[in-house]
């Protein structure tokens, strides 16, 4: 499918009138996100197949990022991304952060993580096993440290109100 | 004249498909044979496309979600018998039409149910409605070919509406409706979506069932219209209507180009499938060649257009 059809996949109900849909209108719309992103491809009607692995990720993110979400988890993004989309891609995390959005970064690269987030909650077989709240103390180390239970080994996770 | 560059010269091969092959065999034959080009035979050659355009239409829509109806054949002799029985009906004789038409949608819902709700594969499913419905044709004839000369319906099979036959009319009207349920509505993008890849569809939300259930709902509303299409040229029914046509279809949407792993492909291709199908039949039979080397010939045809047509485009195949 095209780089346009992906991008406005989720919000065609709204691109729509009653169903029916201009050709168009998805192409239009998904010019911005495209933009936004700085997804390099020739034009929208290009297949998502012939784009990069970085710039299919940030089509991707135009994709979810449609819906105006207030909370966006994302899995291991920056996976086998070359390093010039990684950056794009924090960049546009930070973006987000900054306008309120909550993300949930999940990753198990330990230098992205040091370098992106603010607040670190780190498992092991299926169950947290800590959680740093300073930004100071998130370093490779530490993470390491909790990750294989050689500090804190004690730690059980409580649910504060209003805090996940 | 300007030289095209790689990339348009690419993108024009790829929208015009199969469209050179049909051209250069109809050049063929014409050398072969001037009749061939004769007003009266090209309106053959269209009639005689129509009843596989409508099947193969439906067809499209299976194949672009990845699946496959094997059913359509027998769900063009099951509607065309009980739409026949039902003109015969005195208080019902006027319903032929809609009954076939339901009854085609009616089986259609059943093979979409089946793979939407059961997850069960396409192949199998309609493969077993395939079998119970021809069964199910020759019981509504009673074991016999029925017949009503003086049938409600049958201007649908052998009337004309100006120069050209109601058959092809109605063939025609499929295509372009099919067109626009693939390329202007929201279900036509989900179609695709799910062809391309249904897990990922489903993530974005896209219902599948919905999605199966339309299309195999349609494929089978278009075999009940197929069925009113022959019975109405034909005056009658019986349950050996339709044996092969199935297999005409998925040839049509094949050579169109509508890849069978699904997400690729379109309605005009398999225009363009259909009518050289119908084609290669009326001028191989002009030109005498009997009935089974006119087979092996289509078999071959059909290879040699899917050859050309992947390395032209240079299409990735997983």
């Amino acid at each position: 499918m095209s780089v346009g059809d992906n991008i406005s996949m989720n919000v065609l109900g709204s691109l729509s009138k009653a169903g029916f849909l201009k050709h168009s209108t998805s192409v239009n719309y998904a010019k911005g996100p495209m933009s936004d992103l700085n997804v390099r491809a020739a034009s929208t009607s290009v297949s998502v197949e012939s784009l990069s692995g970085g710039n299919q990720q940030k089509v991707l993110l135009a994709r979810w990022l449609a819906i105006k979400p207030k909370v966006l988890i994302l899995d291991e993004p920056t996976r086998g991304v070359d390093v010039g989309a990684k950056s794009e891609i924090y960049k546009i995390m930070g973006e987000l952060a900054s306008q309120g959005v909550a993300i949930i970064f999940i990753s198990s690269e330990l230098p992205e993580i040091v370098g992106v987030a603010q607040r670190v909650l780190i498992m092991r077989e299926g169950s947290i096993v800590s959680e740093i709240s300073n930004k100071a103390e998130i370093s490779q180390e530490n993470i390491m440290y909790y990750a294989t239970g050689a500090k804190n080994p004690n730690y059980t996770y409580k649910k504060t109100a209003g805090k996940i | 004249m300007k030289k095209l560059s790689n990339q348009k010269y690419s993108s024009l091969m790829k929208s015009l498909g199969i469209l050179p092959i049909l051209i250069l065999i109809v050049i063929f034959f014409s050398f072969l044979n001037p009749n061939f080009l004769s007003g009266n035979n090209l309106t053959n050659v269209l009639r005689q496309a129509s009843i596989n355009i409508v099947l193969a239409a439906g067809m499209t829509l299976v194949i672009l979600t990845g699946g496959i109806d094997l059913s359509v054949g027998s769900i063009l002799a099951s509607t065309a018998v009980i739409s026949l029985v039902t003109s015969l009906s005195p208080v019902m004789g006027h319903l032929g039409v809609p009954v076939g038409l339901l009854f085609g949608l009616f089986i259609g819902i059943i093979n979409g149910s089946l793979i939407a709700f059961l997850g069960l594969p396409p192949f199998i499913v309609t493969l077993g409605t395939m079998t119970a419905f021809r069964g199910a044709a020759y019981l509504l004839a009673g074991g016999t070919t029925v017949i009503n000369n003086d049938l409600g319906f049958s201007w649908i099979g052998n009337n004309y509406l100006g120069p050209v036959p109601w058959l092809s009319v109605i063939a025609l009207v499929v295509i372009g409706l099919t067109w626009f349920l693939l390329k202007r509505t929201v279900t036509g993008v989900r179609i695709y979506a799910v062809g391309g890849n249904a897990q990922a569809a489903r993530l974005t939300g896209i219902k599948l069932w919905k999605i199966m259930l339309i299309v195999y709902g349609i494929s089978g509303l278009l075999s009940g219209l197929a069925g009113v299409m022959l019975s109405s040229r034909l005056y009658s029914a019986n349950g050996l209507l339709g044996q092969g046509y199935e297999l005409d279809a998925i040839a049509a949407v094949i050579l169109g180009g509508t890849s069978m792993t699904g997400g690729m492909g379109g309605i005009f291709g398999t225009l363009l499938g259909a009518l050289i199908i119908a084609v290669l039949n009326n001028g191989l039979t002009i030109m005498n060649i009997s009935f089974f080397w006119q087979l092996v010939i289509r078999g071959i045809v059909i290879i040699i257009a899917v050859v050309i047509d992947t390395f032209r485009v240079g299409r990735k195949r997983d």
